[in-house]
């Protein structure tokens, strides 16, 4: 054994010293042409992020202590600190229990709301995929315009094929974040290939990729008018179902139109991720990559991601912590643990600093990406050893095209719900909501 | 099997007959309506009165209930059962096992339980009967990934990575095929378009495609430094992958090496000594090349990053390969002698020190291409697709109709009616009028086909005749679908479909033979992986058994799936020979190679095959002995009893504990820091359980766990913990046995084998409906157990009794209603 354990030091020691010797697909060579594409733009759009942390963070490693301005940062947002003057915290809200204790604080994060219906063997075996349209989808109707992809939905870790672990609910709740309207969540995509896919066609000459477009929209059209012809033949309920399946149809027309017209911008698109990156820190490098880029290159305004599933079985052995996040959680005070759980968190909010140093970084209309963008890194817990829903992580950074006024804790009335930073938020982007769950008003941002 | 064949007897008398003998078989229908009002008052006053003396203590509305799961057996009605029907079912899972009411109370007597549940479960059958058939609501039926491959695997040969190309599906009542969680999404339908291009380019072959790359990773904690099964023997490591090539032409194929652990290590490991790394297509060298040794180690000491670049491209093979699937290998030709020469402290390899010293081995491999593509041959799936050739031009209309109208039959899965063709023959028009050639044409007609509703959803139909609310017999075609969406979970094949178009699946003997016919067929593998990876949860091996690696240096990837493959080959094993499904838990004998068997001690199994072992340890037996089920309810660290019980609660005995509530302290919290190290897990655990909060639950839970603590957390058996502490496994049950390992623990279930029959009935009837069961369900299902248990609850009765089912033959017409799924108008 402690041969091994020696072993184990030695590759620590050898990563540390050259560690960075990765290859990532850098996607650089998508960056001329939409660079050429977002300059044509009359006026920046504003674009916004929402990123989703599981399990928590500890309050008193996160919370700054003082309101208001000049705030001293606290160890797990400390790498936050360069972008302090685009930088809003919210501390003393609660979070909803979203009917169950993990599934609903990531279910219930962007609509206040969670699952709708009962826990299996307590309710009807029907209709119980409902949730509450979620604030990131209002504000896509208010700022997608004409973009290819009305929002993106990214994750890192599918729930979808895990059984018996999501609590008596459909898994489809634990794999998103977010729901079109009450009845269509989006699921989450996890694999960068997919996404890339999505945003720029695959691989293929200018020309081959725009044949295959428009057989896409053929088979759409023709899909389409098969689709309406079944559903006058068959009875209410399958009615309903093949409505929704034909909703989606026209999402889709919609966004190969917009794309047709974007094609001719991009010459190549030969650096497609090669799949589902085996290190973590890859798959979270490449996610934050390509929403940039989406930004960037006007492709989406909307991002949801989901940097894991809430109760996540994932181990973080590539930052020294080979235990669960989720066993790390629920820490029962023991030192050793609470400060590993901080160093889950620092690590997350090292990525996402990362992305923000690009937004910061690329020029957009007057100003960069990050002063026309708002995006919020929260989690639907405070102290994860006890689901605790007092007191979660909230923080929301970038210049929202100047009206987010940086640099500042605002510490919520007492137990003010979540819903009333998403309605605020939901408000700066243009999306006027007047209710969102258990909202009571929009919180003073 | 000859059981079969006494129960397909049935089957031509009608589904009426079973849904007559829903009542108690005893006693003839008539009689029972003609029986007396009073006697049944009667008995419903005394059950009321002992659910009083039994149950109403807690079960009353006096009584604090958890909030979302309520219980009052106080207010659920004896004289109106179908009233709370869901409750009673319920109060008789939980009777099933005698596990109310709990320990420390007092427990009725073995008659009195017998006779209570034997009153409830009859009167709710005779109750549901008197109501006529409710088989239950089927809405249109999407195909989830797995379905959507297989089908495409029988439609064209071919085998898609479903998993790329498609989003995961939503699951519901522990299965990923329900119909009412299979929702659709702009991401999934977009990637139906993608599917249906890539696909239709894979099976046709396209000349024009331009290269493209595919990786296939390989799991860091796979070993490498034995032989692997399906390469050539004599070799060492590495990966077979199937792979579809679109045409005829030069391919790179190649391999990359783990550089070190994390990466962190920028050069080359193995590169002290000379390797020879092989390559090969349908087990045929291809392709070889050596690297390390002298000269690879001067390059790697003055520059790693060169040595990296120059050994990548050395690992490079453009090899000329023809168009279809094929398997390719890649792997180093094995010498023996140097193994010899490895430090091996482990049997996981990925625990070796990764410097230039030991073995090579891959992290990933690729194929990219094609190059110079010259044309495309003959494949398996243009042999299914191209069933005719025009000789000349005039002839091609008529072949592609030919074509995609049989096409259109098996992807739909009915007879192919001319206005499903119209659409893929105007994509086959349109493709030759842009200049494409017959293949260009045939390729965008078989896109249309699978981009189609009618073969992506399974679709049922009512007779418009019909009264919403009332049943009807599914058709032949309809039934043939629910047989292979259930027993393959892919389409049926041509001697399925042809028998239901000719109109006689249900012919006497016809539908019988059709299921034995297709339970022995290869494809019902997807019942084991799909229905008994979802009930046994074995789907999760990969995503949550991560055990730590230094506690557990030997288990590596090929552990995890030997795991996964052992419990998979003993439900595959008492499904085709049709034993009985007791033995899941009792079987004295695994399935076991080399690997898998020096984990669990056992001696004499030698070699990478899977073969059948005879077992003399008792505590082995059936799948509470098996590694799987064992690892999959582990921590990294330590066992859990807690989920090992939670485990046998729910996914054995359907009787789930609930969730805790919120804020609850853990394991660790109730016994605050510093102590943890001093107690062993039971005294943990049992710290936990005095808090009063905790305890109603866990003394339920706890016991089951415990009983199976002499396994470690990767299924290895120990006689004292990772502290070196001696195991304690006793523990008393819900229903008051006393246990003391996995033996009586056993023994324990198997004491009423009707109940754990019954759980895998309903868990088999809830994957074939695709639709969670309803209290309306339950009284076939309790009479296909009943029938069963006079077959030793062999397999095949249970999967009879599902297919004759009313439940399975029958839909009732919705009322609009019925669903609330209705979608909302979107603004765009």
């Amino acid at each position: 054994m402690m041969i091994t354990k020696k072993h184990l030091s030695r590759r620590t020691f050898i990563r540390g010293t050259f560690g960075a010797a990765m290859a990532l697909p850098l996607l650089d060579a998508m960056v001329p042409a939409l660079t050429a594409e977002t300059k044509t733009a009359a006026s920046a759009p504003f674009r916004f992020g929402a990123i989703y942390m599981p399990n928590g963070v500890f309050p008193t490693t996160w919370h700054p202590d003082e309101p208001g301005a000049n705030f001293a940062f606290k160890p797990v947002m400390q790498p936050l600190e360069p972008f302090r003057d685009q930088l809003v915290t919210v501390s003393k809200m609660r979070a909803p229990w979203g009917a169950s204790v993990h599934l609903g604080a990531s279910s219930a994060f962007l609509n206040g709301s969670g699952p709708v219906a009962q826990r299996e063997g307590t309710s009807d075996a029907f209709g119980k995929i409902q949730s509450k349209k979620t604030a990131d989808q209002y504000i896509a109707d208010a700022v997608a315009g004409d973009t290819p992809l009305r929002s993106i939905e990214l994750g890192t870790e599918d729930m979808g094929t895990a059984v018996g672990a999501c609590d008596g609910f459909p898994c489809t709740f634990f794999n998103t974040l977010s729901w079109r309207d009450d009845q269509s969540p989006l699921p989450i995509g996890i694999n960068p290939r997919v996404a890339f896919e999505r945003m720029f066609g695959e691989t293929g000459t200018p020309e081959q990729r725009m044949a295959r477009l428009k057989e896409r929209q053929s088979l759409l059209d023709s899909v389409l008018e098969e689709t309406s012809r079944l559903r006058k033949s068959l009875g209410a309920p399958d009615k309903a179902i093949l409505d929704e399946y034909l909703n989606n149809i026209r999402d889709v027309e919609h966004q190969l139109d917009r794309m047709e017209t974007r094609m001719g911008a991009i010459k190549t698109n030969s650096e497609a991720p090669l799949g589902m990156p085996e290190a973590f820190d890859d798959h979270m490098a490449i996610n934050y990559n390509l929403m940039h880029l989406a930004f960037q290159g006007d492709i989406s305004r909307v991002f949801t991601f989901m940097v894991g599933h809430e109760a996540s079985d994932r181990g973080y052995a590539h930052i020294g912590i080979p235990e669960t996040h989720h066993s790390i959680s629920h820490h029962g005070n023991d030192p050793e643990k609470l400060a590993k759980y901080a160093k889950i968190g620092t690590y997350q909010i090292v990525k996402f600093s990362e992305f923000l140093d690009k937004l910061k970084n690329t020029k957009d209309g007057n100003g960069t990406l990050l002063d026309h963008a708002m995006l919020y890194w929260g989690s639907g817990m405070s102290n994860g050893n006890e689901h605790d829903r007092a007191n979660p992580p909230a923080v929301i950074v970038g210049g929202a095209h100047g009206r987010l006024k940086g640099n500042r804790h605002v510490v919520a009335k007492d137990k003010e719900p979540t819903a009333n930073l998403l309605l605020a938020m939901a408000h700066i982007a243009g999306a006027e909501i007047e209710s969102l769950g258990p909202s009571t008003g929009r919180l003073d941002l | 099997m000859t059981k079969f064949l006494a129960t397909a007897v049935l089957l031509c008398a009608g589904v009426t007959v079973l849904v007559a003998q829903s009542a108690p078989p005893a006693k003839p229908a008539p009689a029972n309506a003609a029986e007396p009002a009073v006697s049944r008052a009667a008995d419903a006053a005394k059950y009321r009165t002992w659910l009083n003396q039994n149950c109403v203590g807690c079960h009353s509305n006096r009584v604090k209930q958890p909030a979302d799961d309520p219980v009052n057996l106080e207010a659920a009605n004896v004289d109106d059962l179908m009233a709370s029907a869901a409750t009673w079912e319920r109060v008789l899972r939980k009777l099933a096992v005698r596990a109310m009411p709990p320990q420390g109370s007092k427990h009725p007597s073995e008659p009195e339980y017998a006779a209570f549940t034997s009153w409830l479960s009859t009167s709710l059958d005779r109750a549901w009967a008197g109501k006529g058939l409710t088989p239950g609501r089927f809405v249109v039926h999407r195909l989830n990934r797995t379905e959507y491959g297989n089908a495409i695997r029988d439609l064209f040969a071919i085998d898609v990575n479903v998993d790329e190309l498609l989003p995961s599906d939503g699951a519901d009542f522990g299965f990923d095929n329900i119909a009412s969680a299979l929702k659709t999404s702009p991401l999934l339908l977009e990637r139906y378009l993608t599917a249906a291009q890539r696909v239709s380019l894979l099976a046709v072959g396209d000349r024009t495609v331009p290269p493209g790359n595919t990786e296939y990773p390989i799991s860091r904690e796979f070993t490498q430094s034995g032989y692997i099964e399906g390469l050539p023997l004599g070799t060492r490591g590495g990966t077979l992958v199937k792979h579809v090539f679109p045409a005829d032409g030069e391919y790179k194929l190649s391999g990359r090496l783990v550089r070190g652990v994390e990466e962190g290590y920028a050069g080359v490991e193995g590169n002290d000594l000379p390797n020879t790394f092989v390559i090969t297509v349908d087990g045929a060298e291809v392709f070889s090349t050596q690297i390390g040794g002298i000269k690879d180690n001067e390059v790697q000491s003055r520059d790693m990053n060169e040595a990296r670049k120059m050994i990548d491209e050395r690992m490079t093979g453009r090899v000329r390969v023809t168009a279809g699937e094929h398997e390719v290998g890649y792997t180093w030709r094995d010498r023996p002698f140097e193994r010899q020469d490895v430090w091996q402290p482990a049997r996981r390899d990925s625990q070796e020190v990764h410097l230039i010293t030991g073995l090579p081995r891959l992290k990933a491999v690729m194929v990219e291409g094609p190059y110079k593509v010259t044309g495309i041959s003959s494949t398996a799936s243009r042999e299914k697709i191209f069933i005719c050739k025009p000789a000349t031009a005039a002839d091609e209309p008529a072949c592609a109709t030919k074509i995609l109208t049989n096409l259109a039959r098996r992807a739909y899965r009915r007879p192919a009616a001319a206005a499903d063709v119209e659409a893929p023959m105007a994509f086959y028009k349109q493709a030759r009028e842009r200049g494409g050639d017959f293949d260009a044409g045939i390729r965008s007609g078989v896109a249309r086909i699978i981009a189609s509703p009618s073969f992506l959803y399974r679709v049922e139909r009512d007779s418009s005749t019909l009264r919403a609310g009332a049943a009807h017999t599914v058709s032949d075609v309809e039934l043939a679908s629910r047989l292979s969406f259930f027993l393959w979970s892919s389409i049926p094949d041509e001697k399925l479909l042809n028998a239901a178009t000719a109109g006689t699946l249900r012919a006497p003997g016809v539908l019988e033979a059709q299921v034995r016919r297709m339970v022995a067929d290869d494809r019902s593998d997807a019942l084991v992986s799909n229905f008994a990876g979802q009930w046994l949860q074995l789907r999760n091996l990969e995503s949550k058994v991560s055990p730590d690696l230094l506690m557990f240096p030997d288990f590596d990837d090929n552990t995890r799936r030997a795991f996964r493959r052992e419990t998979e080959m003993l439900f595959g094993y008492i499904l085709r020979e049709n034993h009985s499904v007791l033995e899941l838990l009792n079987a004295n004998y695994t399935f076991l190679n080399e690997r898998l068997a020096k984990h669990y001690g056992i001696p004499g199994v030698y070699g990478e095959r899977f073969r059948q072992v005879k077992l003399t340890d008792p505590n082995r037996f059936g799948l509470l002995g098996q590694g799987s089920v064992l690892s999959l309810t582990a921590v990294a660290t330590r066992t859990s009893p807690v989920y090992r019980g939670k485990y046998v609660l729910s996914t054995l005995l359907d009787t789930p504990p609930i969730p805790p509530p919120p804020n609850v302290p853990t394991l660790e919290e109730s016994n605050k820091a510093g102590a943890v190290q001093a107690k062993t897990l039971r005294e943990q655990v049992e710290a936990h359980r005095a808090n009063p909060t905790c305890a109603g639950c866990h003394r339920v839970i706890d016991p089951p766990g415990f009983a199976l603590e002499h396994f470690n957390s990767i299924g290895q058996w120990r006689e004292s913990d990772e502290k070196g502490r001696s195991i304690d496994s006793a523990g008393v049950l819900a229903d008051g046995t006393k246990v003391d390992g996995p033996v009586a623990l056993r023994e324990a279930i198997l004491k009423r084998p009707e109940a754990f029959a019954t759980v895998v009935t309903t868990r088999l009837m809830t994957y074939a409906l695709g639709r969670g069961l309803e209290p309306s369900d339950m009284p076939i299902v309790r009479k296909i157990v009943k029938r069963a248990a006079l077959d030793d609850y062999r397999f095949a009765t249970i999967i009879s009794g599902i297919v004759e089912s009313p439940l399975f033959q029958m839909r009732t017409r919705l009322e609009p209603s019925d669903t609330n799924t209705v979608a909302q108008s979107r603004e765009q």
